[in-house]
């Protein structure tokens, strides 16, 4: 079948597996997580910079309070969300699109169509990228909006080691103008890195084939690299693990940001997800329904 | 001469060392009911699902309406429903939008269209229901509107009586000559529901352990399997077997009755009487004995065992 038919087919598929999405809630549920995490950060942050006056304040509360507005919170945000709950998500979500239909048989009602199991695959994956691009979506327009409420909408701000996804240990400032910028890179590539992951979930889906296996053992391999990653004792085998290259954006918090490692991690990135998707994409058509 | 609906040979299939199928040959004229047989694991699901290019066989060559399985399938499953095991529907979407998308993975299908397929199974009434309120038995019709759609020339049903109750079941088989009688489909029914088949099929193909053993028209099938029925008095047991029938093929006595089955039809029941009345045997029956496609299918389908004490007549 020409590539070009495999394309056609794909438009009344994602049609399709938009309104199952819809239907089934995902995007009311990720945006109720988002919702749930933004009021946490911002609980926190506000205890962070609410001191009552006349207490001492420590320097990293002082700066706090005059250098935090919707855009960092909003980074700050999407940084605690990144590591652990929109890849929870997204392994539920996609494991559920495949696995789950493959088990109860709803994938065999649609392969009874004119449509190749390429076709089903891509749309599964397309479906998730866009998934990934609502959710990150939400996120950046709630949680810029609760912290522009809270903390001011805009001004200069102050970076510092999320802690949660590898950035260099720094501390500096940026310019409002360069905080906008940093601030729309960050999100950008965060996208890139949710759409690897939905890749990564979607091979072991159709690899697995059963939805409680398909959630539970890419997630495990997930947290274990993570684990073993930060582990100084093991950081030679960093260089070998996925999850090395997955979140790109951490250079997005860097005084100057450098491009050169934006491109090598990328390319990594890239790399991984269209291993993800050839090996899963094989898997499904080869798979008996 | 038209084309057969499906033309396949040499359908083979193993699991691992296990053989679900063994060089099964399938032959199905268009426009006719045919009934696919077999006892519980003996191939059926599994010689579907190869002929709906759902599974890979081991070897196989499939024809439908004339093309080839294995190269022109996009063609051939534009023409071609199932339902394959249970049928099985988006939940959370209502039976109108069901069919909808399914059928738009087809190609443009009105919603004019959808509304008859749905009128046709008698779901018109519930079609902005949601699925997940549905009987099984509702699941069942709304199954074989979505195999109609969207102008499918060849249905496959899969046990499409399993779990429905007797009127489900009429219900079903009303349907099912229609769809033959009426929109000129061609069904090719899996069951192991001998009544259901007997009654809507005209071509019957019954599998074994994966291994044919029997495809014949309905009709002559039953035809072949003609007897007579003779019952007396098991004191005059022996004055049956006196005569030498040569005809008869078994007997057997209970109850104080011995009841020979004679390898005879209708026209010779006149002659058998008179040898009978001249023998000076109590007659108590002499009929003729039709067996069901469901004495056929245990006979066929039986486990070897050691064979029953013939009459030696």
């Amino acid at each position: 079948m020409s590539l070009l038919q495999n394309l056609k087919q794909l438009r009344p598929l994602l049609v399709f597996e938009q309104v199952k999405a819809r239907r089934q809630h995902r995007l009311l549920s990720g945006l109720g997580v988002v919702g749930v995490m933004t009021g946490l950060c911002l609980v926190g942050i506000y205890l962070r910079v609410s001191k009552a006056p006349g207490q001492k304040a420590a320097w990293f509360e002082s700066i706090l309070r005059d250098y935090v507005n919707g855009v960092n919170f909003s980074i700050i945000t999407l940084g605690a969300s990144l590591l652990i709950i929109l890849p929870m998500m997204l392994g539920v979500f996609t494991a559920s699109s495949l696995a789950g239909e493959l088990q109860a048989g709803q994938i065999r009602i649609m392969a009874l169509r004119p449509v190749s199991k390429w076709a089903i695959f891509l749309s599964k994956y397309l479906s998730m990228c866009g998934y990934c691009f609502s959710l990150l979506l939400g996120m950046m327009l709630f949680s810029y909006a609760v912290g522009s409420l809270v903390f001011g909408p805009s001004g200069d701000i102050f970076v510092w080691d999320p802690g949660v996804v590898g950035s260099h240990k720094t501390e500096f400032f940026l310019k409002e103008p360069v905080a906008w910028q940093r601030f729309g890179l960050m999100y950008f590539l965060s996208f890139f890195t949710l759409c690897s992951l939905a890749a990564y979930f979607l091979m072991f889906a159709a690899l697995l084939k059963k939805t409680a296996p398909a959630i539970a053992v890419p997630m495990g391999l997930y947290l274990a690299c993570h684990i073993v990653g930060a582990m100084p004792i093991m950081d030679r085998l960093n260089a070998y693990l996925p999850t090395k290259y997955l979140f790109i954006g951490k250079y997005t918090m860097a005084p100057n940001m450098d491009w050169s490692l934006v491109m090598h991690d990328g390319t990594f990135l890239v790399g991984f997800t269209l291993a993800y998707l050839v090996i899963g994409g094989i898997a499904f058509c080869n798979s008996d329904l | 001469m038209t084309t057969p609906a499906i033309e396949a040979r040499g359908v083979s299939k193993a699991f691992d060392a296990r053989k679900v199928l063994d060089n099964i040959d399938i032959h199905v004229e268009s426009g006719s009911i045919f009934g696919f047989l077999g006892p519980n694991g003996a191939g059926k699901t599994t010689a579907i699902r190869i002929l709906l290019g759902l599974m890979t066989p081991d070897s196989a060559e499939v024809e439908i309406f004339g093309k080839d399985l294995f190269t022109d399938r996009d063609q051939i499953v534009r023409q071609v429903g199932a339902i394959v095991e249970s049928p099985v529907f988006f939940e959370y979407l209502t039976a109108f939008e069901n069919l909808r998308y399914l059928a738009s993975l087809s190609g443009p299908v009105g919603p004019g269209k959808i509304l008859k397929a749905l009128e046709t199974v008698g779901l018109a009434e519930v079609a902005d229901r949601k699925v997940k309120t549905f009987s099984f038995g509702m699941k069942q019709r709304l199954g074989i509107a979505q195999a109609l759609l969207p102008e499918n020339r060849l249905i496959f049903l899969d046990e499409p009586t399993n779990g429905l109750d007797p009127h489900g079941i009429m219900d079903m088989r009303r349907l099912l000559r229609q769809l033959r009688d009426e929109l000129g489909i061609t069904i090719f029914l899996s069951s192991h529901l001998l009544v259901e088949v007997e009654q809507v099929c005209d071509h019957v193909c019954i599998i074994n352990h994966g291994v044919k053993v029997k495809e014949a028209k309905v009709s002559d099938l039953l035809e072949l399997q003609d007897r007579v029925e003779l019952c007396c008095p098991e004191s005059d047991q022996a004055k049956v077997l006196s005569l030498r029938l040569k005809q008869a093929a078994e007997h057997h006595c209970s109850h104080g009755k011995a009841r020979f089955l004679l390898a005879a039809t209708e026209p010779d029941i006149p002659a058998l009487a008179r040898a009978l009345v001249a023998a000076d045997v109590s007659i108590l029956k002499l009929a003729k004995h039709k067996k069901t496609l469901e004495d056929i299918f245990v006979e066929l389908t039986a486990k070897p065992q050691t064979a029953p004490a013939a009459a030696g007549l």
